[in-house]
Order: structure tokens, then sequence, then C-alpha cells
């Protein structure tokens, strides 16, 4: 091994996806190269606190599983006057990288990275691995393209644990435990349908109503804030029944737990033991794929709903996974109409058709595994980025 | 300073020592609105062409370049006389400040000197210029044999293609960007 230390840059907008990326790249780095020193700058601890045990949000300086967080809000001028650029420098989505640190990277052989956001487009290709030149110096930088191609720098696998374990109506026990204290059974196999709700702020009037009348049980995890809001102003308008705490409701047959964030690791290892997955941003993106269970993706809403390009840009992707265009073309309608929006809301009614969703789970299961096994095979982003890093010249 | 995202093809950055012209600039929207910008620049010290990736907010020091309209006097030594035809000073540039340039290059031609403070660091060549065949091999009448284009000696020594029809002291236009024959020049 050629380089022995990387700091990685995060700049945390919203949400929890930022944070969420940055430890899940340390980590799963850290695992490839062991004996290699990782240290994760973060300006914003309250996102990664969410996710993770253990971790404080005032220290400085503090270690999780091998890796040192640092605070870049605590730093103190010693601190900072202390701190030597590493080998490898890894800017996550395009954040700025304080100027106290370029001043003295910039000037090492070092090699930095613009770790950019993962998308289907088909441009990403043709931006993976170039150079930005750097005004000064002797450190070099390149773009670096998550993507589910050959051609860009793939994904961040899973962590590994024992999928095999992992079946239908099996919760790891944190969510069981924490099920239980909400007084549902701790066995979930008799439920005809269950599924995580991870999204935006929006409204689930026929999400509800269809499941309502598609299963004969089923049972909706949902998970985030903003999820939430969109669930509590959803069920206000379908007058439902709701135990006493405001978090357990029942629809029909419909049974609604809101659920607090559990650790990265818990949240991933759920999405195999569902029926389907309704998840928002990046990451959840990739671990739903990753579980090969049927998913609808929730894209970040951008300016006079240009998620929708990014949105076709995967049910492009994905087509050729499937066995027949009508299945994919009913996949298509379904994302879109769920990504159809110009602000997060859900003072007014949804609309979207789940029913073909429902009624085909068994096909979209069958896509999504094919398209996990050419993910787990073909694009490895650790892989992928330690080749680059290999075969670069830090002399 | 400018952005990358304001970047147009033809403007002119200074990174470190070198200048680099754009030759082209692709603006892609990512995710959480960041966009990034692609771009073909050329290192006007070295010419080499390479293809970067700047985000969208990335700063550039630009680089108002200046143009001068100069003729070309004569050749010596391996330096090559221009002169301003407005004030009449004169500059001497050698061959790899010519580039390509001197494929079309004969005396009295005026072309545009870009100069950086006072170092020439490129030329442009008007898009067509006249140019007299100085030897190409005589079109032998019914032989065609599937043959449309010809090779031509220019006066400047350059070959290009022209059709069978052209002869030697015949003036002709060429594209400079394309090296392709346009028409007979009169």
């Amino acid at each position: 091994m050629r380089f022995s230390t990387l700091d990685l840059f995060c700049h945390v907008i919203d949400n929890y996806g930022d944070a969420g990326v940055a430890l899940r790249f340390c980590r799963a780095f850290r695992q490839k190269h062991p004996a290699c020193t990782v240290r994760l700058f973060i300006d914003e601890m309250k996102a990664l606190l969410e996710i993770t045990s253990s971790l404080d949000a005032v220290s400085p300086l503090q270690n999780l599983d091998g890796i040192t967080i640092i605070n870049l809000q605590s730093l103190t001028p010693e601190g900072i006057c202390s701190i030597g650029p590493a080998e490898i420098i890894i800017e996550a989505f395009a954040c700025h990288i304080p100027e106290w640190y370029l001043d003295k990277a910039y000037f090492t052989k070092c090699l930095i990275i613009n770790l950019d956001y993962l998308s289907a487009e088909s441009w990403t290709a043709g931006y993976h691995l170039k150079e930005s030149l750097l005004p000064c110096g002797s450190a070099k930088k390149y773009f670096y393209m998550p993507g589910f191609t050959d051609g860009t720098g793939g994904i961040l696998p899973n962590e590994p644990f024992l999928p095999c374990q992992l079946h239908r109506g099996a919760f790891p026990a944190p969510v069981t435990e924490h099920l239980c204290t909400l007084g549902y059974p701790n066995d979930f196999h008799s439920i005809a349908a269950i599924g995580t709700l991870f999204t935006y702020e929006k409204s689930f009037d026929t999400l509800l109503s269809q499941l309502n009348t598609t299963f004969a049980s089923s049972l909706l995890l949902c998970f985030g804030n903003k999820t939430h809001i969109g669930m509590r102003n959803t069920l206000k308008r379908l007058k439902c029944l709701h135990s006493p705490g405001d978090t357990v409701f029942l629809y029909g047959t419909v049974s609604i737990a809101l659920l607090p964030f559990f650790e990265q690791r818990i949240f991933d290892q759920l999405l195999y033991t569902t029926d389907f997955n309704f998840i928002r941003g990046e990451d959840s993106l990739t671990r739903a794929i990753l579980a090969g269970r049927p998913f609808l993706w929730n894209a970040y809403l951008q300016d006079e709903k240009y998620q929708l390009v990014k949105v076709e840009a995967l049910c492009s992707m994905i087509s050729t996974y499937f066995e027949d265009y009508p299945t994919f073309s009913g996949f298509r309608k379904i994302m879109i109409e769920f990504n159809n929006q110009q602000f997060e809301c859900s003072s007014k009614p949804s609309d979207e058709d789940f029913s073909f969703f429902f009624e085909n789970l068994k096909n979209f299961e069958h896509a999504t595994q094919k398209l996990c096994y050419f993910m787990e095979h073909h694009c490895n982003l650790i892989e992928k980025i330690s080749e680059f890093i290999n075969a670069f010249d830090f002399t | 300073m400018k952005e990358a995202q304001d970047l147009r093809s033809g403007n002119t950055v200074k990174m470190g020592n070198d200048l680099f012209i754009i030759l082209k600039a692709i603006y892609n929207k990512g995710a959480r609105n960041a966009s990034s910008v692609k771009m073909k620049l050329k290192n006007l010290s070295t010419g080499s062409i390479s293809e970067t990736v700047y985000r969208a907010s990335d700063k550039f020091d630009n680089v108002v370049l200046e143009r001068k309209s100069m003729q070309f006097l004569c050749e010596a030594n391996g330096f090559y006389t221009f002169m301003d035809n407005e004030t009449f000073e004169q500059m001497d540039l050698n061959k790899d400040d010519l580039g390509d340039a001197l494929n079309y290059l004969k005396e009295e031609m005026t072309l545009d000197i870009i100069v950086y403070g006072e170092k020439p660091v490129g030329v442009e060549l008007p898009a067509q210029v006249d140019l007299v065949i100085e030897y190409t091999e005589p079109a032998v009448k019914g032989d065609t044999g599937g043959k449309v284009l010809k090779a031509a000696r220019l006066e400047t020594g350059f070959e290009i293609q022209v059709p069978l029809y052209c002869n030697i002291g015949d003036k002709v236009r060429v594209n400079t960007a394309t090296d392709e024959f346009v028409g007979r020049a009169n």
C-alpha cells in the first residue's frame, strides 16, 4: 500500500445523507485498508448523532470504529495548527475544504478527490476521473462520479453482514424490541405486506387506501421527521384510529408505526426483511437496491421539478433489468407520480396509483435482484476508488 | 474572478503560471442543485489539450488578452517578423508561437496575434485564405477511377486535397480550420 492516511471532508446541508454517506465511505475504506488512518471532518455533528451511537455533539476529536471524527465547529486554533494534510483527501459532494487545510495540502503531493453525488444520468461517465486543475502547488485533484454502470465510480457497498439470515419479517433486534414497546407482537411473518417508508414530506392517501384494499393486512414502518409529518397530516384527513403516544395508527387493515432513527447498520439490515421499501436520498436508494426488494425512490426536490430528470435517468438505467416492457412501464409511471412534486407538502390528498406496483411485487423484486447482482459484481465503489488511488503516483 | 459556470468557449483563464484557452465548456446540473462544468482547455504555453471538470462555483482568474492585427513581413533565421498595422511596431515570433498558422503564412498576410502583457501566446488566422497552387499532378482526361480529389502543394509549401480540375498556378480558397478546399479564388 503506497498511502497511509485519508481525510474526508463533509459539509452537512440538510437531512442525513451527507453525514451518512461520509461515515459509510470511511467505514468501508478502512475495512478495505485497515492500515490506513482515516479521519472524517464534519461541520454538523447532529446529523451524525442521529445515525450512530456513542458520539457526543461537542468534543472536537472522537473515535468511532477506528475512524477519527473531527468536529470542525469545535476545533481550536491549536487543533487547527496541529493538523497536517493526508495523502488522500476526499471532498465529499463538492463541499468546501477549509482554507487553512488547503493552504497546506496544495503544496504536498497529495491526491484530492471530489466525491460527487450518485446519479444515473449518462453524462456522469464523461466526468468520471477527469482532472480538475488546481491554481497552485503539487497536489492533484480529480472528480469521482459514483454511478450504476461500469464506466462510473460505482456505489458504496453494504458492510458485510449475513443477508441469508435476514429473511422476511425477521427484523433486526432493536427494531423488534422497539415495536414491542409500542404494543406490537414480536412475530411479523403472518402480515401480508411489510414496507418501510422514508420520504420527504408528502401525502399518503392513495398509498394507505390501496394497501388497505390490496392486502389482508399490512405494516408500514415510517422513518424520519418529514415522513412522520406527511403521515400525520394524511391520517388526520382519513380520520383513522391511533394509540396513545401518537406513534401507532390503524387505517383499515394497515398498521402504521412512526419510528425513530436507528443506527445506519440496523436500517440497512431492515431493508432486507420487508416486502417493499419506499426510500429517499441517494444512500438509501443504494441500500434499497442492494437489499434486492421492490422499491420506489423519492428524489431530492429541485427547482422546477428537476428531480424528474434524475428519476427518468434512474428508470432508464433500471429498464434493462426488467423482463418485459409493460412491467417496466408500470414501474416508471409510479416513479414519476411519486416524484411529481414542486414543494414538500402534505396538506392536500395524494393521487398516485400504487395498484400496479403492489400487484407486481414479484416482478419488481426480480428486476431489483438482477440489478443488485450487477452492482455487487461490477460497481463496488471502494474497489474502484482503491484501484484509482493505487495507480496514483504519490512521489 | 469568474466562476466556472460563467466561462464560455474562447475565454482565457490563468491557473498557476499557465494560460488556458477554453475550447469547450459543458454545464451539467448534479444533485441538490449542485452543478459541475466540463471544460476542454488548451494550454497556451505548451499547446496541450486536456479535458477537465470543475464545480460550477470554482473560481478562476479571468484573463483579458489583447489582439493585435499584424502583417507578416519576412522570415530570417527562424524568426518571423510581424508589424502592427496601426503603430508600426515590430514583433518577432518563432515557429512554436505560430504553430499550424505556418501552413498558410505568406508575406503581407495580416492575422491577429494574441498577446498577454508583451508576450505573444497565440495567433489567429483568417477563416479562409487564398493561395496559389505551386504543384499538382495534371488530371488525365477520362481517368477518374473513382478519385474526386488529388494532392496539391500550395505556395506556402503546405499540401491539401483539391478537385481534379485544379492546375498549377490556380488560386484556391482554403478553410484554415479544416484545411479543406473551399473553391477557386478569382
